[in-house]
């Protein structure tokens, strides 16, 4: 009997707010900083840190612009992102389904 | 937990995908301009004001109203940069909105029934197709068992119309409120620790 490799998702992209930034971010071509905040439910300091990580690691561009006098910042998902996100949902579903195939 | 996370995300990936559509009070302005169309008409009877003036000052209260309207959302939800052009709701305003040219220009004898009928099925569907906006499906059939009655009421056709699109405008709000509930800002976050 062989047991198949056991399934790893990446676990920097499962913390939540990291989840819910990427997810958001996958969704349009970019998002404005107080909507990933609305969004998220995060404060502003917690995306920041998030925000900076995630930049860190080349999974989202930030843009930081002035609209007038005003400050806009966006953030967009880069192709490295949209690639761990998907390889992160294509890992959780190989777990469920193995997790249902063990239960039937 | 995994079923409430996923329904969040959903959640999210819907109003990132439709924030702009979502901003539903900024047609409320539209929809009552609309259910003040045939006062606005009357106008002259009562009024020293000429009706092309009070529709005039309608629309522009309407433009302006929309613009503040627009500001406030962006303000309070920020904005989103779409990455593709969606039909929606293009084809479904599209579709129901040929259709209520050609009864206002033709009459409801014009158009067969079945045409009414299957282009408020589209709109209702295709508007509702996520399942978060039911209620276009029952704004839809409301209008679909109207339609026989449609030249008899007259009058009533634009207001009717108005007011269906500000209250669909104002379920849209509460709908992106419920998505993205916004919290003071002194009210504890989640922890991302």
């Amino acid at each position: 009997m062989s047991l198949s490799p056991v399934v790893q998702p990446d676990k920097f992209v499962h913390e939540p707010a990291r989840l819910a930034i990427l997810t958001v971010l996958s969704g349009c071509k970019s998002a404005e900083f107080l909507f990933l905040q609305r969004a998220t439910q995060l404060t502003k300091g917690n995306l920041s840190v998030q925000m900076s990580k995630l930049e860190e690691a080349g999974f989202i561009e930030i843009d930081k612009a002035f609209e007038g006098k005003k400050p806009v910042t966006s953030a967009a998902l880069t192709a490295k992102g949209a690639r761990a996100l998907k390889q992160y949902w294509e890992a959780m579903d190989e777990i469920r389904r193995r997790g249902n195939g063990k239960r039937s | 937990m995994e079923r409430n996370a996923r329904d969040d995300l959903q959640g999210l990936i819907f109003a990132t995908l439709n924030l702009r559509y979502l901003r539903g009070l900024t047609i409320v302005p539209f929809g009552i301009w609309m259910a003040l169309f045939p006062l606005l008409g009357h106008m002259t009877r009562w009024s020293q004001l000429g009706a092309g003036a009070g529709l005039l000052i309608a629309t522009v209260l309407a433009v302006i109203s929309t613009r503040r309207l627009n500001r406030h959302y962006d303000e309070r939800y920020g904005r989103v940069e779409a990455n593709h052009r969606r039909g929606f709701p293009g084809a479904g305003f599209g579709v129901w909105g040929a259709v209520f040219i050609v009864l206002t220009v033709q009459g409801v004898h014009g158009v067969p029934a079945v045409a009414l009928w299957l282009a408020a099925l589209f709109f209702g569907i295709y508007m509702s197709s996520s399942g978060y906006r039911w209620y276009y499906l029952v704004l839809a059939a409301v209008f679909a068992g109207l339609t026989p009655w449609w030249v008899g009421i007259g009058d009533w056709q634009a207001p009717l119309l108005g007011l269906a699109f500000a209250l669909a405008g104002v379920m849209d709000h509460l709908l992106l409120r419920r998505l993205l509930p916004v919290h003071g800002e002194s009210e504890a976050a989640p922890s991302v620790a």
